[in-house]
Formats: C-alpha cells, structure tokens, sequence
C-alpha cells in the first residue's frame, strides 16, 4: 500500500511540475495585478518546488502529463530546475517591476512561468520532437523576457534580438537534426534511438551532431555562447537570473539524454559522438576559463565561468561512463546553484554590474555578499561545497577511463577559478566600501541567495543525496544498455 | 576524560575561542580573558592526549560521511597530537601576549585579529588531528581561508598584494597538485584513512609514486618549500600576533605535519619507490636550508628576516620527511617542536620591540638589549635554539638529519668501496645525494648563525639608546611574561628530546 502510495505521489508530483507553472503562466497573463498574481505564482512554485523533490526520491519510470516520462535523469533533473525554476518566481517580486517597469511586470512573470513550464518539459522529454519543442517554447519566452529589460537599459534589445537569431537558428539545427535521426533510426523516442543498433548511418551521425550544436548553443557552451555575454551583461536580469540557472540546467540535461542514447549504441557513432563532446567540451572549458580571467562585469564572468562548467560537464558525457554521468548531474547541480548565487547576489545591484561596484558589497548587504562569496567558493571547488565534490568526482571519472588530459583541463579550471573567484572574494571583503551607498536588502531575491548559500554548504557536507540521485541517472547508461 | 572527549575538547577549544572573540567582542578585558582561558584550554587537552596515544587509543570520531566512502573524522596519532600539542601550548602564551600587544599598539580591530588566529589554530589542529586524507585537506583548505583575513588585516595596497600572492601560492598549489593528488590515490582504489603500513604500500608502480609525492610535497605549499615559498615573505606586511600564527601556531606547522603525515602515512613503505623523487626533494630541502638563511643575512626588517628563518626550519622538515627512516622522522618530528617555540619566542620578542621602541629595522635594534634585558635574553635563547647550537633541543634534528643522511650514504659501502668497483655508480650518485644534503644542512647551521648571532649579540652587548625607560624591559608584564615563558620553554625542551623519542619508539618499531 505504502509503494502505491508513493507511486501514486511521484505521478502527482510530475503532474504538479508541468501544470503549476503553465496555470501560473496563463492567469499573469490573463490578470493584469502584478501583486496578486505574483502571490498566486509563489504558492504554485512553492508546490512545484516541493513537487521537484519527491520526484528526486527513487528511480523507476513514472509517466507525466503530455505523454511525457519522468525516468532517472529527469527524477535527478526535477529538483534543480524545479527549485531554481521557483527561486527565479519569487525573485520576480521585486525584479519583473524592476526590469520592465509596473505596467509589465505581469508580462515578465508570465513569460518566466512559460520558460519555466517549458525547460521542465525538456528536462521530462524522452522523444527529441517533444524535447525540441519544450525547449523552444523555453527560450523563446526567455527571449521576450530579455527584451522586458528594455525599460532599464536599451541595449537590452539587441541583446535580446541576438540570443533571437542564435538560439533561433539552435532550434532550427536541432529540428534538422532530429529529424535525420529519425529518418535514420525509425522513430523519435530517445530510447528506440538507443537500440535501433542496424540503422546507424551519415544522416544519423549528422543528426546527432546538430543536435549536440544546438544543446551547446542553449546550455552557453563556447565558443557557441556569443549571445551569453550581452545578454547577460545588458538585458533583464531576471531573464539572465532564469537562463543561467534553469534554462542551461535544462540544455544540460538534455545533452546527457542525448550522449546517452548515443553511448548505448556502443558503434562508430557513440565514440564519435563522444569525441565531440569532448572536443567540444574542452574548447568551451579552456574559452570560458579565460574569458572569465578577463572579464571586468560581474554578470558577464557569469556567463563565461559558466561555458567552461557547461565544458567540464560536456567532458564528463563524453566519458559515456555511468561515473560520468553521475559526476555530470553533479556538475549541473553545482553549476546551478553557482549561478543562483552570483546572479542573485548581483540582482541586487542596479544598472550594470562591473567589478568594481563589489567593493565592500559583502559589508553593505551580508546575504548577497555571502551567496556571491559561497558562489565564488564553489566555482573554485573549495571544500565543502558542492563544488567541490563535483570537481571531484568529475576528475575520478576522468582519470578511471584513463583521460589524463580531461583531469588535467579540469584542475587548470579550478586554477583559473582560483584567479577570477578569488578576484571576487577580495572585493567583497577586503576592499573598502562606497561609503554613500546605503545597505541593501530585497526580501524576494532572499530565496535565491539562501537556497545558494545553504544548499551548497550543505551538499558540500553531505552530498550523498545528491550523489544517490545523480548515481541512478548514470546507472541509466548501464541498465538501457542491458 | 576519556580519548573521544579530550580529541574532542581539543577541537572544540579553539572553536569556542572564535566563538568567543567574536560574541564578546566587548569589554575588551572579558573578551580577552575567556580567549587566554579556552587557549589553555587548548593547550592543556592535548598534553593529556599524549599519555592516550602512548598507551595506544587511536580514538576515531567521525563527524560526517558526506560520500558513501569519505568521511570527515579525526583520530590519534604521535605526529597529530604532538603538533596539536606544540600548537596549543604556543596559543596560550600568544594569546596572552596578543592581548597586552593589541593594547599597547591601540590594535583598531581586536576582535577580528584574535577571531582569524582562533580560526587559524582550529584548522591547524584539525589537520594534525585529521584521520584521513580528505578531512586533512578539507581544513588544509580552510586553513589557507581562514588565515587569509590575518595576512591583510593591517590594510592597504601592500596588505592586499600579499594577500593575493597568498590566495594564489597557496590555493593554487592545493587544486592544482594537492586535489589531484588525492584524487589521484582514490582512485587507485586506496581508502584514504591513514594507515601505519601507508595507504599506497603496495599499490602503486614507481613512477605513479614519484609522481604523486612531487604532487604531495608542492601541493603542501604551507611547508614553504620553493619554488612555493614567496607567500611567507611577502605575508611578512601581516601584524606581528598574525605572523605568530602563520610561522610558529597554525600555518606553516600544519603543513608540515601534513607533509609528514603523508610521507607516514600514505607512503610509507611506498617511499621506497618514490626514491627519486625523494632524493632529489631531499636535495631541493637542503638547499633551501643553506639559500633561505642566506636570503635571512640580505633583509633588514626582522619580520622578513623571520620569514626566511621560517622557510629554512621548515626544510628541515622535509628534509627529514623525505630521508624516510626513523632517525630522520624523529628528527623531522623533533625539529617542528623546536623551531615552533623558538620562533614564537622571537616573533613576540620582537613584537615587544615594535610596541616598545617601534623598531623593525635591524639596524636600529643595537644595544636595545640593555633596555628590554628580558625581551633579548628571549632572542638570545630563540636564536641559540634555531641555529642548532647544542645542547639546545634545536641542535638535536640537524644532527640526526646529518647523521641519518650519512647512514643512508654509506649503507652499501664505505668511501674506499665506490673506487674499487664493489659499488655501483647508480648507488654511488644516490650515496652522494645523501651526503651532499648532510653536508648543506651543515652548512645551514653557519649561515643561520650569521644572520641570527650578530643581531642578538649586538642588541645585548651594545652601545645603549640615549632614553632608556624607567620601566624594566620597557614592556608591560603581560607582553614581558609570554616572551620570558616561551623562552624559558625554549630552553628547557632540553628536557623533553629523550622523553619524545621514548614516545616515538612504537611508531618506529612497528612492522
């Protein structure tokens, strides 16, 4: 009785993810009171939240709403963009009216909540059609989110107009892409891909590598994250907040859907698929780490620390090892809660967010300065933090199949983090605050710096949930495969 | 109290001192009674952890698994508690000079300063303390944060320079060598609990063990060892009470107890199979013994005076590590309770110094021995103890480094026997390896008595300033006392050379 129960609850749970920011979405819409359906739009993602972390707990298949599947890489997917999808809700309490001013404030909640509707049906797609398609209603509703922005800053139009024509053309690749594979393998579902083992041909090989172009393009990789940079340096910052934290999760796990279908297939294809990834992989690693040396703006470090993560993780696919692709769930989960932190932190600050307007910013408002600085850590790896563990477990990964140079290019990472982070740290604290401006506190941007700061420190001192969770997604890769 | 409790209380000391420091942050004299309290406190639970370790408790505390095969957890060991030991002892009478010197300075940010020492301390105990390899670099990396604050607490561009140089030495040798190296050793399917038959024993082919000790010994970069040493001497901008924390009580202690708990622990009979590494890790020790001390000689201002005595001493323990047998470990072991006090000696000798007669320069020190006769007599006896003049306990792990290196050298044959073919040339060139180390450190001991000798001569023997100070030593008794005290304990570690050794011999009789 008990394990029907919680079946029974797993089904609702999935339900409740794709349903609450999809009603949410449709009655900001419909309403016009930013306040009210801003109330509305916390209670559902509260529920969402919740929803998110039953649906972590145990493996098995459990269908969704829509024809979808919760397997076990949506069940470790759920949580974080089911909790980061939340966190950027309640963000919008003070952020939507501040980005794109009152009268619009309803627009940019409902667009969040479609994105958000549209980046968990990703995360629960198992047919690359449906996974297309969720992912584009995502960013195209990310898109408008972005141009919201125009109230605060005008460049956030073109910025919004160039994430339009790359991640634009992103979805026109995928769509290539996956119809050669289905005209290659005879049918779309990820899983009859796997072991349609007598049909692997150019066309399937071609589609699998525009579909892999198109997953990098959406998760920031380099060099195929031009669009990244402007937008979040410019556009609406809950549109950048969103992105980063919950549409690359959602690219991200897509991308392991996709490496794993292809590693199942044990053929040419999956060490060519491999071999891109990881060619891919290490160029957005070593792109992103120096840009992020190089950057002066605080969003836009985010931005390219955040393409040498989305290379580490792409390194760890590559491995088409189940260590791999627990140690890449790991990775996405840090990479998640890194964004949260330093997005949320600097959500804070008005107008554009150069490095020097962090002085003293850990002094004048302790809880962003804390999540930036828990942030900071964890793109270091810096022990207990989640980072850390990610790092770690990416580099085990790497040095048990034998890939020296992929734990080699990890540590060069985590020395460059050592740079730009620890450049970071020193601002916050060590330098002298602006004595004029006055200490800062934004009850609904709380969420999002909290859930940074602890959930990293506490993953940091136990991460075997997480590992668990992480584990039966790579355990996927082995049990297909059987 | 039983073992669990007093490693516990041990931990917890310093913890609360933290605490303390920054909870009572006023009345000051509340504040800095309760930090000289939990640091006796911190020094007196590790003393009775030794007769613990002696009837042989290993007392393992586990306080999280946050992997299904990590944990982070502490446990006893001789090399842990006698640092941790030396650690607390030292913390007692630092945090009573500390509180007298942050007075007569007029410190603006007390609190902060004895917060980040506490802190500093806790993570250096841990690390000696620690029972596997990931709790030790868990706090090896916090160590490295936690000290931080003390290398830029005076302010300022010069402050924030150091401590970048800091951040990036240190931080970087930790992920860029220390983090795969521990990685590195998981997955060769080691468990990274500490073992008295090492971790890797057996499991490593010779170039993975070369590989992984070079990774090791650089990766500590709190043992100063060059190239990765720059750190210490460009911390020297750190207050005086936080260059007693980063030389004699947390920073540099810890790393090389660190290093000598790998070299025990991990390696252990796995050292044999890292010989070229070691030899030539040896070598690159004892250089830096001779070149550190001769870099002492070129520095005026006696912080960075300090700081190059500091890199010397603790080359010496890694010379010893990397010697790898029981004389030289003794010897290592030895050699980090006698530069710890000596040097805490003298750093708060010479804080007095700076409060007193706000003097850092060498030059200007002439003679101000008859002024400050108690604060000098604690130069006399921290410099005699370093040098390695016998029968001062600093003299006895020169000799036994000397003596082990020589042992090594002529282990297959005499000098006689490598000319008339008996010997071969691989053995002869190791042989000379060993010798040439024995032979710098000897050379060490002239090169540190030229930079430390004079300076204490003449500041005793002198012509004196024209305004002496009407109060004896010119210091108040608080700051006078801890220096006499470190001092005097200086000295009487004559004492304590056989006892250790009597305490060391089951570590060396083991299998």
């Amino acid at each position: 009785v008990i394990a029907v129960s919680l079946e029974d609850l797993r089904e609702a749970s999935a339900a409740i993810m794709l349903v609450g920011p999809l009603v949410g979405a449709l009655t900001a819409f419909a309403l016009g009171s930013h306040r009210a359906v801003w109330s509305l739009a916390c209670v559902l993602a509260f529920a969402v939240a919740l929803a998110s972390l039953q649906l972590a707990t145990g493996g098995g298949f459990v269908s969704a709403p829509l024809g979808l599947q919760v397997d076990s890489i949506s069940g470790a997917a759920a949580p974080i963009v089911g909790v980061a999808g939340a966190v950027c809700v309640f963000a919008a309490g003070w952020l939507a009216p501040s980005d794109s001013g009152r009268r619009t404030a309803s627009v940019a909640l409902a667009l969040l909540q479609l994105a958000w509707f549209g980046w968990i049906g990703a995360a629960f797609s198992n047919d690359v059609f449906s996974l297309f398609a969720f992912l584009e209603l995502g960013w195209l509703s990310a898109c408008g989110l972005a141009a919201l922005g125009l109230e605060r800053d005008r460049a956030a139009a073109p910025a919004a107009f160039r994430q339009l024509v790359w991640c634009g053309a992103a979805g026109v690749a995928f769509a290539c892409g996956a119809a050669l594979v289905q005209h290659a393998a005879g049918s779309s579902d990820l899983a009859e891909i796997a072991n349609a083992r007598g049909a692997r041909d150019r066309a399937s090989a071609a589609g699998f590598a525009l579909m892999i172009a198109a997953l990098a393009t959406w998760a920031l990789a380099a060099p195929l994250h031009a669009w990244g940079g402007a937008l979040f340096g410019r556009a609406a910052r809950l549109a950048s907040l969103a992105i980063a934290s919950v549409g690359v999760a959602a690219a991200l796990t897509g991308l392991a859907r996709i490496s794993l279908a292809a590693a199942i297939s044990e053929t040419s294809l999956s060490r060519g698929v491999s071999v891109g990834l990881a060619a891919l992989g290490a160029l957005s690693l070593a792109i992103g780490s120096l840009q992020a040396v190089g950057a002066r703006d605080l969003r836009r470090l985010v931005c390219y620390a955040g393409a040498a993560q989305a290379g580490a993780i792409m390194i760890a696919l590559a491995l088409g090892e189940p260590a791999g692709h627990a140690a890449a769930f790991m990775n996405i989960a840090s990479q998640t809660l890194i964004a949260l932190g330093l997005l949320g932190g600097a959500a804070m600050l008005e107008g554009r967010a150069p490095l020097v307007v962090l002085d003293g910013f850990g002094r004048r408002a302790p809880v962003a300065g804390a999540a930036i600085a828990v942030a900071a850590l964890g793109l270091i790896g810096a022990p207990l933090t989640l980072g850390f563990w990610s790092r770690w477990r990416l580099i085990e990964a790497a040095l048990a199949s034998g890939w020296w140079w992929a734990a080699a290019m990890s540590i060069g990472a985590s020395l460059a983090a050592v740079f730009y982070a620890g450049r970071l740290l020193e601002r916050l604290y060590a330098r002298a605050e602006e004595s004029t401006t006055p200490r800062t506190w934004r009850a609904s941007l709380a969420p999002a710096h909290i859930v940074a700061i602890v959930a990293a420190i506490a993953f940091g001192f136990n991460a075997q949930p997480l590992w668990r969770a992480a584990g039966l997604a790579g355990e996927l890769l082995a049990g297909i495969g059987r | 109290l039983n073992a669990e409790t007093l490693l516990l209380v041990t931990l917890a000391a310093p913890a609360a001192r933290a605490i303390a420091a920054i909870a009572v942050a006023r009345p000051s004299w509340l504040r800095d009674s309760l930090n000289i309290a939990l640091a006796t406190v911190q020094g007196v639970a590790p003393l009775m952890l030794l007769k613990e370790v002696a009837r042989g408790e290993v007392a393992p505390i586990v306080l999280a698994a946050p992997m299904p095969d990590m944990t982070f957890a502490f446990a006893l060991e001789p090399v842990g508690v006698i640092t941790a030991s030396v650690c607390g002892l030292l913390s007692a009478a630092h945090s009573l000079h500390t509180a007298a010197y942050m007075r007569a300075i007029h410190e603006p940010a007390p609190a902060r300063l004895q917060t980040f020492i506490a802190l500093s301390s806790l993570m250096a105990t841990g690390v000696a303390l620690s029972a596997n390899l990931f709790t030790l670099f868990v706090l090896h990396q916090a160590l490295i944060l936690a000290s931080v604050p003390l290398v830029m607490h005076a302010g300022g561009e010069a402050s924030r320079r150091a401590a970048r140089t800091y951040i990036s030495v240190l931080l970087g040798a930790a992920f860029g060598l220390l983090f795969p190296a521990i990685v590195w050793t998981h997955a060769l399917g080691a468990d990274l609990t500490f073992r008295a038959d090492g971790i890797l024993s057996g499991r490593v082919q010779p170039w993975v063990a070369n590989v992984l000790l070079m990774l090791f010994v650089f990766g500590y970069a709190t043992a100063a060892l060059p190239p990765l040493h720059r750190w210490l001497a460009e911390a020297s901008v750190a207050p005086f009470p936080a260059l007693g924390a980063l030389h004699a009580l947390a920073v540099v202690p810890a790393g090389c107890a660190a290093l000598l708990k790998t070299t025990l622990y991990v390696f252990g009979p796995a050292m044999a199979q890292a010989g070229l590494a070691a030899r030539a890790l040896l070598l690159l020790a004892a250089a830096t013994m001779c070149m550190a001390a001769l870099n002492a000689l070129a520095k005026q201002d006696i912080r960075e005076r300090l700081a190059y005595s500091t890199i010397a001493q603790a080359a010496a323990v890694t010379a010893g590590a990397m010697l790898a047998m029981p004389a030289a470990t003794y010897a290592a072991i030895l050699q980090i309770v006698a530069y710890c006090f000596a040097t805490l000696a003298l750093i708060i000798a010479f804080a007095n110094v700076r409060a007193v007669a706000e003097r850092t320069q060498i030059a200007d020190m002439q003679g101000l021995g008859r002024q400050m006769p108690w604060t000098f007599s604690a130069v006399a006896i921290g410099a005699v103890s370093i040098i390695g003049l016998p029968p001062l306990a600093g003299a006895w792990p020169k000799l036994w480094l000397m003596e082990a290196s020589a042992e090594l050298a002529f282990a297959r044959g005499d000098v006689f026997s490598w000319f008339n073919g008996a010997v071969a040339l691989s053995t002869i060139a190791n042989s000379l390896s060993w010798l040439a180390a024995g032979a710098l450190a000897a050379l060490s001991t002239i090169a540190t008595f030229a930079y430390l000798a004079p300076l204490a001569a003449k500041a005793l023997v002198g012509e004196p300033p024209p305004h002496m100070s009407a109060r004896p030593d010119g210091a108040s008794i608080f700051m006078a006392g801890p220096v006499a005290l470190t001092g005097v304990a200086t000295l009487a570690l004559i004492l304590l050379v056989d006892p250790l050794y009597d305490f060391l011999l089951p570590m060396f009789s083991q299998p």
